[in-house]
């Protein structure tokens, strides 16, 4: 997404990054990332369980899958550090419109199912302004 | 930080939680004011490391 932010801004689209640490911590973050968009800091989860993303399970966790894919990322350099916030919960995606309606949620059941930029901007669709 | 009292649940494809939230440059808000001109795409991050 970090690549893609005048597409989503062209297409009428606001991205905003949640993360499960403190405001200073996620302004880190979005530094050594040097991502374009906002972040909200939501330290206790509370926004992620509004949002019913759930978390799994240490069994979910430990599943080859998984550790496949997490081997994979810090390949691929997506590591930055020591992990900071709750490794078992889940992330999700959620294209909102203006009048506050969900079109699309994308809640992956393990780790390693984010959709693709080409997958939300195709939601985007979807969602049309009020 | 959101509001715990704000919604409690929401349905899937139903209405987002118009909770009260803390950015990260130390500002406050709502998230109806981040969707309300533009189509809002909220992505939760997991941990960060």
């Amino acid at each position: 997404l970090r690549s893609e932010e005048t597409t989503f801004s062209e297409a009428g689209a606001r991205v905003v990054f949640v993360g499960m640490a403190s405001p200073a911590d996620c302004r880190e973050f979005a530094r050594k990332l040097d991502l374009p968009y906002p972040m909200i800091a939501d330290p206790q989860r509370e926004l992620y369980r509004m949002f019913h993303l759930a978390r799994m399970s240490p069994l979910q966790a430990a599943a080859p899958g998984v550790l496949l894919k997490g081997i994979s990322a810090l390949a691929r350099g997506h590591g930055i550090g020591f992990p900071q916030g709750d490794v078992l919960q889940l992330p999700g995606v959620f294209v909102i419109g203006t009048g506050g309606r969900i079109c699309r949620a994308f809640v992956p059941v393990d780790p390693g199912g984010h959709p693709s930029p080409g997958d939300i901007l195709a939601a985007l669709s979807d969602c049309p302004a009020a | 930080m959101p509001a715990r009292s704000e919604v409690d649940a929401v349905a899937p494809y139903g209405r987002a939680p118009d909770a009260a939230v803390e950015l990260a440059d130390g500002s406050s808000s709502r998230l109806s004011r981040l969707w309300r001109d533009a189509t809002l795409v909220l992505v939760f991050l997991r941990h960060f490391g």
